[in-house]
């Protein structure tokens, strides 16, 4: 096993899952935001988001607060401090591993660096 | 699903800015800052209502920016939050910090020297006008960099050409404050209030519960 394949299974999948790494990505830029705007900024079903809230929570990287609005419940999301250290060290392990990835390809054909930078840019 | 996760971040930054309240409660603010000024232009030079006039202008100023920000948060609980869902943003800190700082620090130094050029009057007619709207011009490219929103670059090349005619125009430098201030309104409240009309067409008021 190589050291790329070490990094990789190092990387946290509770953050790597796509549908958490968009919750988490918009969470870390602001304080808190409701339910409703991370469902319509995700575009994923309600039971769907809160599955994938209640993941975070557990993990201890989501605070949910349950309050109401005059009649209507209103569901608030921050992320935690540990939320934002997981993220960020997710951000960086996935960052460092592209880079290896690309530094591997830049010895092969010019056409894999271009696939890899495409792939790098998308996810960093 | 997005995977790009900078579009996200950009997103989630532009959600502030995508019911246009913002601009039109600045406009506003602008505008009558721009009345203001322009009335006090008219002032004749006598030293008590020079003074008097001073004081107003700056009661004007911290007055209006209170009640605008408080105005901003009132309309968007009514406006936006219902059909958008709420979002609290948290100040920057960390990395952007030093970048924020220089951007901030040269907006102060620019700031301060229109001021003074206003006070002293040694700067002419015409740079008083000219720091202003590229103060200005340099504001909105900067949340057009930050946003990527592209109504913020048109109104950054706008405010830089209303500028050059305002200074073009020969007025003395209170006067020319004054219209550019109340084009700087106007323009403002016309861009908030075209993007809060799409807005509130593109998101009706969900009546379903959260979950």
């Amino acid at each position: 096993m190589s050291a790329e394949d070490y990094n990789l299974l190092s990387i946290d999948r509770l953050v790597h899952e796509p549908a958490r790494l968009i919750i988490m990505t918009m969470l870390n830029v602001v304080d808190s935001a409701d339910f409703l705007f991370l469902q319509r900024e995700t575009g994923l079903t309600k039971g769907n988001l809160s599955a994938h809230l209640t993941k975070l929570e557990e993990a201890g990287y989501v605070a949910i607060e349950k309050t109401y609005k005059g009649k209507i419940p209103l569901t608030v999301c921050r992320l935690t401090e540990e939320g934002r250290k997981a993220y960020k060290h997710y951000r960086t392990q996935w960052h460092d591993l592209m880079s290896l990835k690309q530094g591997r390809r830049g010895s092969g054909s010019a056409g894999c660096v271009n696939k890899s930078k495409r792939e790098n840019r998308e996810f960093s | 699903m997005v995977t790009d996760l900078k579009k996200v971040e950009h997103r989630t930054i532009q959600y502030w800015f995508e019911d246009g309240i913002w601009e039109m409660a600045f406009g506003g603010w602008s505008f009558l800052l721009g009345i203001f000024t322009f009335g006090f232009a008219l002032i004749p030079g006598k030293p008590f209502l020079r003074a008097l006039g001073w004081v107003g202008l700056l009661a004007v100023i911290i007055i209006c920016a209170r009640f605008a920000g408080r105005a901003v948060r009132l309309l968007k609980e009514k406006w936006t939050y219902p059909r958008a869902g709420f979002v609290s943003y948290r100040r920057p800190g960390g990395q952007n910090r030093p970048r924020r700082f220089s951007w901030v620090g040269g907006l102060a130094g620019l700031a301060s020297a229109l001021v003074y050029g206003l006070l002293r009057d040694s700067f002419g007619y015409m740079w008083a006008q000219a720091g202003l709207s590229l103060l200005m011009a340099l504001t909105f490219f900067y949340t057009a960099i930050r946003t990527k929103l592209t109504r913020f670059y048109v109104l950054s090349v706008f405010l830089l050409a209303a500028g050059i005619l305002v200074t073009r125009s020969g007025l003395k430098a209170l006067s020319g404050v004054g219209v550019f201030c109340c084009l700087l309104g106007l323009a403002l409240c016309a861009s908030g209030s075209i993007t809060f009309r799409q807005f509130v067409r593109k998101n009706p008021v969900l009546e379903k519960e959260q979950s």
